[in-house]
């Protein structure tokens, strides 16, 4: 397995965080005994965000928000057992999407690179501007997620992230900076540039006004 | 106050996160600068709209399809999954071996003992550093690996086969 896509705080347990003040304590505890239903209590319980986390880094596609996310929790379930509570499972697991969508973006962007159109190289198939929300019915709950996610989807890698994390997935900017591996003033430029790119793109379903 | 400057500002206004005396900074900027406050209105804007996403469902079947794959995880071999690796760490130098007596076979090392081997055990080398001696045979090498311990040097293991 890839050891360097597990966090950092993956090690000998040492009862810090868990089970008292974390919420999931008691679960993950049992999960790193072995109990498999405790591990799948875990994931009922956090499917719908990692899900939801995937959806947004991967252009809205459920198919390979579904791969993503099963990956995440497959890496989650044969680490646990290092798990050291020295955060919430919750950031542990929000390091595992982090580290997972990266490794997938390099095994992704190596592909590009080795494609040749006409001879010249492809350095990225990542488009640089967010696409267009184009024509939504802003009404329509399920189209106006599609276009959302459609239009975070163009932004580069770290800015998709670093915005999803802060006003989809709602995390702090402390934590954000924890599960990046960057500075909070980084974490706030690259949300700030996220935001501005993403204007444009969803000029759309904002109104006449932006 | 330069506009880029503004930028972390309007990120933190923008969220309702300045502290006093920055909000005053970041009003008397955006009191003489039309653009970042038209930036500030962006900013908002689209964070309104990011959190009024909504969570997309999840998939029919996600659950099943993750515990059959984890439970294909149920080892390699039908060794258990956790302890495959505890496996591996022992039988890799094994393997390191083998592979290393089937291309010393192919190169044709020469058979007997050398006076790099008498100099290796003489001077008190571990038993791992057996397998940098190209000049041995490939029967010492491969019953050297085999026996060896990484805690004993060449000599102290040698004396123990008698040698």
């Amino acid at each position: 397995m890839d050891a360097c896509l597990l966090p950092a705080d993956t090690g000998p347990w040492r009862d810090v965080a868990s089970p008292v003040g974390d919420p999931d304590g008691q679960l993950v505890e049992a999960a790193r005994r072995g109990d498999r239903e405790a591990f799948g209590a875990l994931v009922e319980r956090h499917q719908r965000r990692v899900f939801n986390l995937a959806r947004a880094l991967t252009n809205g596609c459920d198919d390979e928000a579904e791969d993503l996310a099963q990956e995440v929790f497959i890496r989650a379930f044969r680490g646990i057992r290092r798990f050291r509570g020295e955060s919430a499972f919750t950031t542990w697991l929000h390091r595992i999407v982090v580290n997972t969508f990266r490794s997938r973006q390099s095994r992704r962007s190596l592909w590009a690179r080795r494609l040749r159109l006409d001879g010249d190289v492809v350095d990225t198939l990542d488009l640089e501007d967010a696409r267009s929300a184009g024509t939504v019915d802003v009404e329509d709950q399920f189209a106006r997620r599609d276009a959302i996610d459609r239009a975070l989807a163009g932004l580069p890698p770290d800015l998709r992230m670093a915005v999803t994390l802060r006003d989809i997935e709602g995390l702090e900017y402390r934590e954000i900076a924890e599960v990046t591996g960057v500075p909070i003033g980084t974490v706030e430029s690259r949300i700030f540039r996220g935001r501005q790119r993403l204007r444009v793109a969803l000029a759309p379903l904002m109104g006449p006004k932006s | 106050m330069s506009c880029g400057e503004i930028d972390r500002l309007i990120v933190r206004e923008a969220e309702d996160r300045l502290g006093a005396d920055e909000r005053a900074r970041l009003e008397a900027h955006l009191a003489r600068c039309a653009a970042c406050r038209a930036e500030l209105e962006a900013q908002r804007a689209v964070r309104r709209l990011l959190r009024s996403r909504g969570a997309a469902p999840v998939p029919a079947g996600f659950e099943e399809r993750l515990r059959a794959r984890l439970e294909g995880l149920g080892g390699v071999w039908g060794l258990p999954a956790l302890a495959w690796r505890r496996y591996t760490i022992g039988v890799a130098p094994v393997a390191a071996a083998l592979v290393m007596l089937v291309v010393l076979s192919l190169s044709g090392t020469p058979s007997g003992a050398s006076s790099l081997w008498e100099e290796t055990t003489a001077s008190g080398a571990p038993a791992s550093a057996i397998v940098w001696e190209s000049d041995l045979s490939d029967e010492e090498m491969f019953v050297a690996l085999l026996r060896a311990r990484s805690d004993e040097t060449l000599q102290e293991f040698f004396q123990k086969q008698g040698q």
